[in-house]
């Protein structure tokens, strides 16, 4: 169990962290937050329902994500990181309507727990395999695209002039975000699953200033630091979401404070040399 | 003599929310082999002009093909492959962490099918390039790092490496310091003499060199082309 829970963390780390990444650069960060609230609201729902832990979440977050990415060209990102702040309220109130309409026992069951603050019972062989494909196809389509992607990160208005369909590559990342979001929910939790994304790219780069390195550290960063925490959760007996998002947390502060430390010392050498 | 590599027929163009058209009674055509220089006072719709060649902003009123392909069709990613674009903002911030031979390469990858990766040839091409407009000792540097002279230049070599047959630049001169513009301006016209391409410059500044060597000079106001001298087609 433990192994299926530590691989399953390695390469869902891994996954969310390259993610996350590009969506990142690419701008997208608000739409993944709210692409994560709606697959909590889907999860909700459906856990109330007592209904598979995909498809209602997949829907949710699905369609959100899809909606956002067809309006993204059309609007200024200003524009979206508003309406996507508005839908992160909106999904989160449902999510919390629904559980609360449910049954107030409920909350104390694994799966509403899994939802709120992740659980490692939620990692079964299915949900495994299902991460471990994604994983792979993503990678896969990362090596075949790079460099579009990487054209696109470094200016999406340069992009299209030069003939990259920009709004079909923004719309293939948002869904392999969704899709990762759905199958990594239950796992981390529905308000955590986000540092996920989010922190690895924020420490890459801090690390580096080469973007070649950004990516692979922020994906390395992700693997370690997820199985991590649930080794931490297993030794602290906390929830797994919160010790990995407070184990990733507490790592990125660290390198900054080291980053910082190294800093200043070397311009201290360098000025009396 | 083959059909205009740009063409724009009573075109009007208008920016959302903003009732007075962009550009208004547009009528261009531009042949291979040619160097046209659009200038004009700011927001006489240079620059809308070049976003609307390319297909960026879309015409209200009018057609608009590029390389015989209305820029409204999904085809236009097809003939943009073809084209190169140097936009007026092109200043990086200083946290931006591709290098330039990265940079340079990345227009050159995105025209090759997929995975792909430079070859030997690419990367003479990208050093030839980078030499002749004087950044080949900075490729490894990040872009971020560098002055906005430097940074343009980068976009110049990017927007050459890929031999295009249609070349847009918009203010490829705006930092760029004066000895230099001449020599810059030189390897534009020798690109497009000998490609035969077309290339449309946007600039405020129309140095001796450019007016030289320009086939045809179109002036606007208010979204209007309202002069046109020497020979677009």
């Amino acid at each position: 169990m433990f192994e299926l829970v530590f691989t399953s963390l390695v390469i869902g780390g891994l996954m969310l962290a390259l993610l996350g990444y590009y969506i990142s650069r690419l701008g997208l960060s608000t739409i993944a937050f709210s692409a994560a609230h709606a697959a909590l609201a889907g999860a909700a729902i459906s856990s109330i329902l007592n209904r598979d832990p995909y498809t209602l979440p997949a829907i949710f977050t699905l369609c959100l994500g899809l909606v956002l990415g067809v309006v993204l060209p059309k609007t200024s990102i200003e524009v979206l990181n508003n309406l996507s702040m508005m839908l992160f309220s909106l999904f989160n109130s449902i999510a919390l309507i629904a559980i609360y309409l449910g049954n107030v026992f409920v909350l104390s069951t694994t799966r509403v727990g899994g939802l709120l603050w992740g659980s490692p019972l939620a990692i079964t062989m299915d949900r495994f395999i299902y991460i471990t494909i994604l994983t792979g196809v993503f990678i896969t389509y990362l090596m075949l695209y790079k460099s579009k992607l990487d054209a696109i990160v470094f200016d999406k208005k340069l992009a299209e002039a030069e003939g990259i369909n920009v709004q079909f590559y923004s719309i293939v990342i948002i869904t392999f975000m969704c899709i990762a979001l759905v199958l990594m929910l239950e796992v981390i939790g529905g308000f955590l699953v986000f540092s996920l994304i989010y922190v690895p790219y924020i420490v890459s780069v801090m690390m580096t200033s080469r973007a070649d390195l950004q990516v692979i550290i922020a994906g390395l960063f992700g693997a370690i630091t997820a199985p991590s925490g649930a080794f931490l959760s297993l030794i602290l007996d906390t929830p797994i979401g919160s010790t990995i998002a407070l184990t990733i947390s507490l790592s990125a502060i660290t390198i900054y404070i080291v980053k910082k430390i190294v800093v200043h010392f070397r311009s201290l050498r360098e000025n009396h040399s | 003599m083959g059909s205009p590599r740009i063409e724009l027929k009573n075109v009007y163009v208008t920016y959302q929310d903003i009732e007075r058209p962009a550009l208004r009674k547009v009528n261009l055509q531009v042949g291979e082999s040619r160097l046209v220089v659009i200038t004009g006072p700011n927001g006489s719709g240079k620059t809308t002009l070049l976003e609307t060649c390319l297909g960026l902003l879309k015409p209200f009123r009018g057609v608009v093909k590029l390389l015989d392909i209305p820029t409204t069709s999904r085809r236009i990613y097809v003939a943009r492959r073809l084209c190169s674009y140097l936009p007026q903002n092109f200043m990086r911030s200083p946290y931006e962490s591709y290098t330039i031979k990265q940079v340079i390469a990345m227009s050159l990858l995105s025209i090759k099918g997929s995975p792909s990766t430079l070859t030997l040839e690419d990367l003479y091409r990208i050093k030839n390039i980078a030499k002749l407009l004087g950044i080949d000792n900075l490729l490894n540097e990040p872009i971020g790092k560098l002055s906005g002279g430097q940074q343009q230049r980068v976009f110049l070599a990017r927007a050459l490496v890929r031999e295009p047959l249609v070349l847009f630049l918009d203010e490829p001169f705006s930092s760029i310091d004066p000895e230099s513009r001449e020599h810059i301006t030189l390897l534009i016209n020798e690109y497009t003499r000998e490609r035969n391409a077309t290339t449309l410059i946007v600039s405020h500044i129309i140095n001796k060199e450019l007016s030289r060597v320009a086939d045809a000079v179109v002036t606007m106001s208010n979204g209007e082309l309202v002069d046109i001298v020497g020979n677009l087609y």
